[in-house]
């Protein structure tokens, strides 16, 4: 039963990763249709395949017409080149949004003070609200929605600092609830407009919210995460564990790529801890004796590291492979660092280190090797 | 049009959280202030910003004879209102010896909690607080180009915070029952840790922080914050080496709301 449970979560991606034209955006479609031509010539050129002249001319103008139609619905790129411009775009918008954010930010350190209270309220609760409509008003008028990411990553650096300068205005006392208002926007505006960064945005506020709220709850302060990364284990399992499952059953194909992000900020909350306890073994909630809980967390990590590749190589999950094989990497090394670094000489140390990278690489060949002949 | 739901909660969770900060702050300011007193640059250090940081803040300034580290024990008439009975009542789970093996881990594991603290201004607890620098001043070792012992208490005596705190509870009203003169004791929210040192190990209540200690300044007051200079530790030497106390230089009138948050309500130049 156990089994079949952890084939079927296996399995969810499995079933995201089909062919199914629903399940595609517009532009993975327009994608695989360029291909599709391109690998249709090259297969003519080889004389592997012939298609008649009525036969050919009926699929030239249906790819044709099908991506004349995607580039006209939803502004997708149909030639490589638009792609590498797209590229640019997205760069210039991430780099333009963050750009923007720190103006907000360096504009209300300059100003701000100089205001009476309530234009400082009025403006700081104004801005936020200018920017999502903005954003809004931009997505409705472009489709590729630049635009509308970049006014919605600026409104989400705008309503933290809204709600930090309006707290300190008044002198009042920190909250965590912050966290959680802060969370529900970035969500709310990431599955509005299909937008990853600001999910990501969201979803480390909701982290923070879940654990500085248990913590509140106990009686705790709420701000001394440090004191018990555990916590963080725990909810960045239950991000990755959820954003998992919510994708599996997910079927607008706006949202396709979003459980990348929950995986990918599920597992840096799963490891960072662990990393900082390998390390510390006194802030944990294990019954051992810290030197034992150092020692636990530093053949966990590795383990754990590895289990996150073989997961992610086995589902496809590029994020969850990048991700395990980088903490393997570090949790590795520093217990190599641990293990020989004063035993040996450091040209023999990391000697070592390069024959052990090279077998790595050979296991890896081996992995690919094989999901290739599974394929 | 399908999509507006969550615009529309996205600017509702604007809207309502501003909402929500707004009324806060006016319930807190609303009514007779829980506590209200003038104190002046001893207790109000007010750092002057460069151009590009418009921000006043006043960061509030006070004796604490319960912190988490120190060099020298307190007195025990001063430090014994956080003791293990207070502890308990905050919170704290002391079920582990502090001799015992895992005491250490047990204690350092423990994180703060959230307290009310009583901050008595110009009282007797300032006067007990003199005495124990005194007597910390006194067991220094002297070295040549320091100045003489009653000349480093005059310091003291005349240019630190006179604001000290008194007592820590997890209820506000219970403090202020204790201590009724709003004039001379503001309560105001902190944090308090369990602190396991000594020897041999013993436990004792810290506390580590006043949430509010960075206190705004309104733009109205920001004439008279700008004509003040720093103020440099209170003193100056004269040529002939003489030590001048400095008289503060501005004197604020701080209050605290309902909801234990202060403000600043008025400032006095003083020089």
């Amino acid at each position: 039963m156990a089994r079949g449970a952890w084939n079927t979560a296996l399995n969810w991606g499995r079933h995201s990763h089909s062919v199914k034209l629903e399940a595609m955006t517009p532009q993975e479609r327009a994608d695989r249709l360029r291909v599709f031509r391109e690998e249709l010539a090259a297969l003519e050129s080889e004389g592997a395949l012939e298609l008649s002249a009525g036969q050919r001319a009926g699929l030239d103008a249906h790819v044709a017409k099908t991506l004349a139609g995607l580039a006209d619905s939803h502004d997708v790129d149909t030639t490589e080149s638009q792609r590498h411009i797209s590229l640019g775009m997205k760069i210039a918008s991430a780099l333009g949004g963050l750009a923007l954010c720190v103006a907000v930010v360096l504009f209300f350190q300059r100003y701000l003070g100089t205001w009476p209270t309530e234009m400082q309220a009025g403006v700081l609760a104004m801005l936020p609200i200018g920017l999502t409509v903005g954003a809004e008003f931009a997505a409705r008028r472009e489709r590729t929605l630049y635009y509308a990411a970049l006014l919605s990553i600026v409104a989400f650096a705008a309503f933290v600092a809204n709600l930090a300068l309006l707290g300190a205005i008044f002198n009042m006392a920190p909250t965590p609830n912050a966290l959680l208002v802060w969370g529900l926007f970035g969500l709310a505006l990431a599955y509005h407009f299909g937008l990853r960064i600001v999910l990501a945005a969201g979803l480390v506020s909701l982290l923070g919210w879940v654990i500085a709220a248990t913590n509140l709850w106990r009686g705790w302060w709420w701000w001394e995460f440090e004191r018990r990364p555990e916590e963080l284990i725990g909810a960045g399992l239950l991000v990755a564990v959820i954003g998992t499952a919510a994708g599996a059953r997910a079927r607008h194909a706006r949202f396709h790529d979003f459980p990348q992000i929950y995986r990918l900020l599920g597992l840096l909350a799963i490891f960072f801890p662990m990393l900082y306890l390998s390390a510390d073994g006194l802030p944990s909630y294990l019954p051992w004796e810290p030197s034992s809980v150092k020692t636990f967390y530093q053949m966990a990590g590795v383990v754990v590291s590895g289990i996150a590749v073989w997961i992610g190589v086995r589902q496809s999950w590029s994020e969850v492979t990048n991700t395990g094989t980088l903490f393997f990497a570090i949790f590795l090394f520093f217990r190599l660092v641990e293990w020989w670094w004063d035993s040996m000489p450091t040209y023999l140390f990391f000697l070592l280190l390069g024959g052990i990278a090279i077998g790595l690489v050979a296991i890896f060949k081996r992995l690919r090797a094989r999901t290739r002949s599974l394929a | 049009m399908k999509r507006a739901p969550l615009f529309y909660a996205a600017l509702g969770l604007l809207v309502v959280s501003n909402a929500f900060v707004l009324v806060h702050a006016q319930r807190n300011r609303a009514g007779e202030p829980e506590s209200e007193m003038e104190l002046t640059e001893r207790e109000l250090r007010y750092y002057p910003q460069g151009k590009d940081d418009s921000s006043l803040t006043m960061m509030l300034l006070w004796q604490n004879p319960v912190a988490e580290y120190r060099y020298q024990p307190v007195p025990t008439s001063e430090a014994d209102f956080f003791d293990g009975a207070k502890l308990k009542e905050i919170g704290f789970d002391l079920r582990v010896a502090p001799d015992a093996k895992q005491a250490e881990r047990f204690y350092s594991g423990q994180r703060s909690r959230e307290v009310f603290v009583a901050l008595e201004y110009d009282g007797p607890a300032w006067q007990e607080w003199l005495k124990w620098r005194a007597a910390v001043l006194s067991t220094e070792v002297p070295f040549p180009q320091q100045k003489p012992f009653d000349v480093r208490l005059r310091i003291e005596r005349e240019t630190t915070s006179r604001l000290v705190a008194v007592d820590v509870a997890l209820d506000p009203a219970r403090l202020r029952e204790k201590f009724p003169d709003r004039k001379k004791v503001m309560i105001l929210s902190g944090r308090a840790r369990v602190v396991r040192d000594g020897t041999p190990p013993a436990l004792r209540g810290a506390i580590t922080s006043i949430s509010t200690d960075g206190i705004n300044v309104p733009n109205a007051f920001r004439p008279q914050m700008e004509q003040m200079n720093n103020y440099a530790g209170g003193y100056h030497q004269a040529n002939d080496g003489t030590v001048i106390i400095d008289p503060p230089g501005f004197a604020a009138t701080i209050r605290v709301g309902s909801k234990y948050e202060p403000w600043v309500a008025e400032v006095r130049k003083l020089r």
